[in-house]
């Protein structure tokens, strides 16, 4: 049996070359798009363990601060620990390269003489002299070592010289060494570079604060034990990890955008599902005097089940191995995006390199032939069970599906009630539970279809040869193209939902930016990233802009990296509260920029000046927390309680967010200098003349001078990225529904070879032929586009209400991207209709002289 | 976690090996050492100026080594000894701060020095010796060194795992040292006061170390300290007193061309004399250099120039963690001083290995033994140090 097996699939992979590799294509499309994102999503996490193994992967637990330094002389207190065998501190700065726009290095100052392994003292590793690199690290100025893989890339060479800036402070620094941390880190990112711990605090003003403190515990010591132990030793200011503890941080910090991304790349698998069993179907069709013949001459059931699951195996392993190489490039076309969008809203550390994890690849591989198998199991199982005699008779099929409709409707019904009622009682309480209705909405779409597409068929009157009859075929052969017109609708519905949100979510970030971003200049520094560094502009840098002709007001923003008492992370920004309102500026009043949620804006004001704090909407929904209640933050003394005067739109992060008076960040929070500064200018100035001319003035300075229209754009421009990769996988899905319109097609140009041979004979021309397919193709893709765009509503409703809220907790407005949504549409009509091209050129060769006297 | 212990070996390790590198150079060209000075002949020695750090000069050392009698033991047990020991290796002979557009203000971790720590007790009665060493940059709130007018000498943070400091402090008369390490078990913590000005070691207080003359150091010693304090034993801090013996050294190149290292003996002779030694071997064991001091009582002291006095081994020790063969018990000659001395070892391991830096030494306490022969054939005429470098495979000096 087995080797009839291979024999048969050889034949039917020659005889069905076509069909087959159109199908091979969709499962390894379907399997690409899961490879791709969780190789991305596995790739976000590997980046940060990366970093954190290259340059902590020695340590048993890391001391971090409250803020994001701590005091160095927190060092003693932790070496004097009875169970710590070695300890040493570490000076981070995000620094950006001058002339490099998307080039940050993340340099690390160690002190070279702690027993920490850095390959930087090894010879083979830096091909420098050791002994050289480490008196050199310490007395030359600026003495850094960059990883051989940048230094290629860039074009660095030892003794070159690179100039860097952390805030409005540039330094050269010189290239003294390069330090390969990839032969004890394979994932070490490349932008690593390392220096001596004094020359990183005199480099970028760091005097007598570290950022980490990494600990090598002596043998046999328990982690958390120590950990508990250190922790009461060094207070409230500090905060002590296990490389784990980190790990799961960074992890909780990207869930949500993760689990976003994995479930869009199984809508795809689910569509891939439809295209099997569409082939699947339509092979078995074909073959049915085959397998009738089969049974008659002694061939079980279970035998002709395990011959039809075998092809289908095949299938499936075909596409798999098509899918996984295939979403490796996509993954990798995706790469730059992902990153930005990760270092641009969650973690610093972006993604350099990917690797194929074998985890993905089992993943892919289960994904590929679960998929083939599932697609393929229900067609098999309707065969077998079969009477020889029925299958050596025509048509049978059809005609059970064509009955069938109205039940599967019902089905879909009771389905889509009873996840309705679920998700109603108990489901919308659980942090999963949105993405479980969703998944049970969508597998009640394609059990309407059958009964959607009679109804919508029946409309067609009988006579003429255009689109009725088109339409008319369709109905007749009812449970194949059901298939595709389901895989259509789950696209569409995916694309559609995705389009309404992203574009609702659009608008109301358009609408938040309006209130909120009302200066008409904003300064920040080449290396201020959202996700955060110490990067500071300077008291002179301050200072000029103060003085510059035309400015009324110099609103200094600052943004500091805490946490609450409980760990969960928090941007605190500092607000100025001005006493009066600065004449013929009314955009500087603050009470007018204030995106509450709840409270009233003069409350929160006046709780600002009382030392209250207004939170953003995300850490509200997440921590629980609405006006009145008490924020309680890790302060580097100990906790600080403050009171919540008003919860406000926040979008600048899915973390959270909270806005306190300037005098509170200084003095409870020891804030260094500003980060950002913004101007509002006197009314009828020139906003693009006096950036032009703030660039000029700061020319040799690496600060980022825009204007309130440029910066705007920047922001959307970001938002858009975000979105670039769920585009990538609509377009997958899209390719594997119009897959499966060609498959239909193809099979039904296959079948009906006789009906069109008449059709012929009767006249027809080649065209009218051509354009029944064609006609049939897009009636799929009109029926597809109407499932899918109620699909979509539902879609973009549960995305928009239940899951944004509760993984992200960002209130959208619901919006009507009408423009988007046509286009879209138009693509999926066009799609479709591209899609039965083929077949319809295949049908059109329908000859008079293929007529056989069981066709008349 | 066994990644990082592996990694910490190697870090150790690589440490190790950079500070070796860096000690190896210090004599060769590699190292621009005509940035630094260089001990000659005509120092003018200035107390209590230069019990203070020498930065000019790349290394040096406050070298302490005792016996201490604990209270309330037998009148005949035989004394514990100690060895407490700050090298100060200096760094950055390019770096000119002047020079430097670097603000050294913006970071405490600009460091001019390493700061070595190694500390020893032996307790003949437990046979055992503790040794414990710290390896810290000289700044950064690690340790640092005083100036004139400081209290503090020297000092730096303990070894990991052990909170507080060591250090070295000057009051008056007084050398106040501590040293603690929890994890192996000691620590101490000693008074050691002079009544004697310091003894200039070699001509004005240069001590060659070479033939040529250019090789050598700026050498003192304070002979004779009276010692009170505590030492743990068995855990607990008991009262001690003694005697101990302080030499400073000064220099930029430690070993003349061709030598490997040196055997030095420190004697405090219960006549009241005090005698120091020292000689440089070549790699095959050849005495290439000698030069000793004994200063008597009332008299000034007498240079005892090699030809004058002799040491032969009488037994050797081998050991088990580095494969060294040391010479631990010797027979001392000097003719015209009527001196003939069994050195006894108090105890044969007084092997000093150190992780940190991957060097070994025997720095061992010894009894003074009348030769058998001599009219007092057998009793102990004094007490005092020996110290045996570059012994072992590829071993080196500490500094």
């Amino acid at each position: 049996m087995t080797r009839y097996l291979w024999r048969v699939i050889a034949r039917q992979l020659h005889r069905s070359r076509t069909l087959l590799g159109l199908t091979v294509l969709g499962v390894a499309l379907g399997v690409a798009s899961v490879v791709a994102i969780q190789t991305l999503n596995q790739g976000s996490l590997l980046a940060f363990d990366g970093s954190v193994r290259a340059i902590s992967g020695q340590a048993d637990l890391t001391v971090t601060g409250a803020l994001p330094t701590l005091p160095e002389s927190l060092l003693p207190i932790v070496l004097g620990d009875p169970d710590v065998d070695g300890a040493w501190p570490l000076v981070r700065a995000d620094v950006a390269v001058a002339g490099r726009p998307d080039l940050n290095l993340d340099v690390v100052g160690f002190d070279v003489f702690a027993p920490v392994r850095y390959p930087l003292l090894d010879a083979a590793a830096t091909q420098q002299d050791p002994l050289a690199s480490l008196t050199a690290a310490l007395s030359q100025p600026g003495w850094v070592a960059v990883t051989p893989e940048l230094a290629a890339a860039e074009g660095w060479a030892v003794g070159d010289t690179v100039t860097v800036s952390s805030g409005s402070r540039a330094k050269d620094l010189v290239i003294g060494a390069l330090v390969d941390f990839r032969r004890f880190e394979p994932l070490a990112p490349r932008r690593l570079a390392v220096m001596d711990i004094a020359q990183a605090q005199e480099s970028f003003g760091r005097r007598g604060r570290v950022s980490q403190i990494d600990v090598v515990l002596r043998e046999g010591t328990d982690p958390a034990a120590a950990a508990a132990r250190l922790q009461a030793a060094l207070g409230p200011g500090a905060r002590v990890q296990t490389p784990e503890q980190r790990r799961q941080d960074a992890s909780g910090l990207l869930a949500a955008f993760r689990l976003n991304l994995t479930a869009l790349s199984l809508i795809s698998v689910f569509v891939g599902v439809f295209l099997v069993l569409t082939t699947v179907q339509a092979s078995l069709v074909r073959r049915r005097r085959e397998f009738g013949l089969l049974r008659s001459l002694g061939a079980t059931r279970r035998q002709v089940l395990g011959l039809v699951l075998g092809e289908a195996a095949a299938l499936g392993l075909l596409g798999t191995a098509a899918g996984i190489p295939l979403g490796w490039l996509v993954a990798r076309q995706n790469l730059q995006t992902v990153s930005a969008t990760l270092t641009s809203i969650y973690v610093t550390e972006g993604i350099d390199r990917l690797v194929l994890p074998p985890t993905v690849v089992v993943l892919g591989v289960v994904i590929g032939l679960v998929g083939a198998l599932g697609g393929a199991l229900l067609p098999a199982w309707d065969l077998a069970r079969r009477d020889p005699s029925r299958l050596l008779s025509p048509l049978a099929v059809h005609d059970a599906a064509g009955r069938g409709a109205g039940r599967l409707a019902l089905g879909a019904a009771a389905l889509a009630g009873a996840g309705t009622l679920w998700f109603a009682a108990w489901g919308h309480g659980l942090r999963f539970g949105g993405f479980l209705y969703g998944f049970v909405l969508m597998l009640a779409l394609p059990l309407l279809v059958p009964a959607v597409v009679r109804a919508a068929c029946g409309l067609a009157r009988p006579g003429g040869f255009g689109p009725a009859l088109g339409l008319r075929n369709l109905r007749a052969r009812l449970q194949t193209s059901s298939f595709a017109v389901a895989a259509l609708a789950v696209t569409v519905s995916m694309m559609f939902g995705i389009t309404i949100l992203v574009g609702s979510f659009r608008q109301t970030l358009v609408t938040w930016l309006d209130v909120t971003i009302r200066a008409d200049v904003y300064i920040s520094s080449e290396s201020w990233q959202r996700t955060g560094n110490d990067a500071f502009l300077e008291p002179d840098v301050l200072g000029t802009l103060a003085g510059w002709p035309g400015v009324v007001s110099l609103e200094e923003q600052r943004r500091l990296r805490v946490a609450t008492v409980d760990g969960r992370p928090v941007w605190l920004n500092g607000l100025r509260l001005t006493d009066r309102p600065l004449p013929g500026v009314p955009q500087a009043d603050l009470a007018g920029r204030l995106p509450l949620l709840a409270g009233s804006p003069e409350a929160a004001v006046a709780g600002l000046r009382r030392g209250g704090v207004l939170i953003g909407e995300p850490l509200a929904r997440k921590a629980g927390l609405g006006v009145g209640d008490t924020l309680r933050l890790a302060g580097p003394r100990g906790p600080v309680a403050l009171r919540i005067d008003g919860v406000s739109y926040d979008y600048t992060s899915e973390g959270g967010t909270a806005f306190v008076a300037m005098d509170v960040l200084t003095t409870r929070f020891d804030a260094a200098p500003p980060n950002n500064a913004a101007l509002f200018l006197a009314p009828g100035s020139d906003v693009e003349a006096t950036v032009d001319a703030l660039r000029r003035a700061f020319a040799d300075r690496p600060l980022v001078i825009r204007s309130n229209r440029t910066l705007r754009a920047e922001v959307l421009a970001i938002f858009d990225q975000t979105f670039a990769v769920t585009r990538t996988l609509q377009v997958m899905a899209l390719l594997i529904a119009a897959l499966g319109v060609s498959v239909t097609l193809l099979i039904q140009a296959h079948e009906r070879a006789g009906e069109l041979a008449l059709l012929r004979a009767l006249g027809a021309s080649r065209r009218q032929v051509f354009g029944l397919f064609l006609g049939e193709g897009t009636a799929m893709g009109a029926l597809g586009l109407l499932l899918g765009l109620g699909g979509g509503l539902g879609l973009a409703a549960l995305l928009i209400l239940v899951i944004n809220r509760t993984w992200f907790g960002w209130t959208i407005r619901p919006a009507w991207p009408a423009g988007d949504l046509a286009v879209q549409a138009a693509v999926v009509l066009l799609v479709a209709a591209a899609a039965a091209v083929y077949p319809a050129s295949r049908a059109r060769l329908a000859h008079p002289g293929q007529l056989t006297r069981d066709d008349l | 976690m066994d990644g990082g212990r592996n990694g910490m070996k190697t870090g150790r390790a690589i440490v190790a090996m950079a500070l070796a590198l860096a000690a190896a150079a210090a004599a060769a060209t590699t190292m621009p050492a005509d940035r630094w000075l260089r001990a000659g002949p005509g120092y003018a020695w200035s107390f209590p100026r230069d019990h203070y750090a020498h930065p000019g000069y790349r290394t040096e050392w406050w070298y302490l080594t005792g016996h201490l009698d604990v209270a309330g033991a037998p009148a005949d047990a035989e004394p514990c000894a100690f060895q407490f020991t700050i090298f100060r290796i200096g760094l950055d002979p390019a770096w000119d701060p002047a020079a430097s557009d670097v603000d050294t203000t913006a970071s405490d971790w600009r460091a001019a020095n390493l700061i070595m720590g190694h500390a020893a007790v032996t307790d003949p009665a437990a046979g055992r010796h503790v040794f414990s060493e710290t390896l810290w940059r000289a700044a950064g709130g690690l340790g640092g060194f005083g100036v004139p007018g400081d209290a503090l000498l020297a000092w730096c943070l303990a070894p990991p795992g052990t909170a507080g400091t060591w250090f070295a402090a000057l009051a008056g008369d007084t050398v106040a040292v501590r040293a603690r390490d929890d994890r192996r078990g000691l620590a101490f913590d000693l008074r050691c006061t002079t009544s004697q000005a310091p003894l200039l070691q070699g001509p004005g207080g240069f001590s060659p170390k070479d033939a040529t003359g250019e090789v050598g150091s700026l050498y003192y010693s304070l002979p004779r300290l009276a010692v009170t304090g505590t030492l743990r034993r068995d855990g607990r801090d008991v009262a001690v007193t003694g005697r101990a013996w302080l030499d400073r050294e000064v220099f930029t190149s430690t070993l003349g061309a061709g030598q490997s290292g040196w055997d030095w003996v420190s004697l405090q002779l219960d006549d009241g004399r005090d005698l120091m030694l020292y000689r440089l071997r070549t790699r095959d064991g050849r005495v290439d250099f000698a030069l000793g001091t004994l200063a008597t009582p009332g008299a000034p002291p007498r240079a005892l120039p090699a030809g004058t006095w002799t040491l032969e081994p009488l037994a050797t020790w081998t050991s088990e963690a580095t494969g060294a063969t040391y010479p631990v018990d010797g027979r001392l000659r000097v003719p015209a001083e009527a001196i003939d001395l069994e050195l006894r070892a108090v105890l044969a391991d007084q092997e000093n290995v150190s992780s940190r830096t991957g060097v070994h030494y025997w720095e061992g306490a010894v009894r003074a033994v009348a030769s058998p022969g001599s009219p007092s054939a057998g009793r102990i005429l004094g007490r005092g140090f020996v110290e045996l470098t570059g012994y072992g495979e590829g071993s080196r000096p500490p500094v």
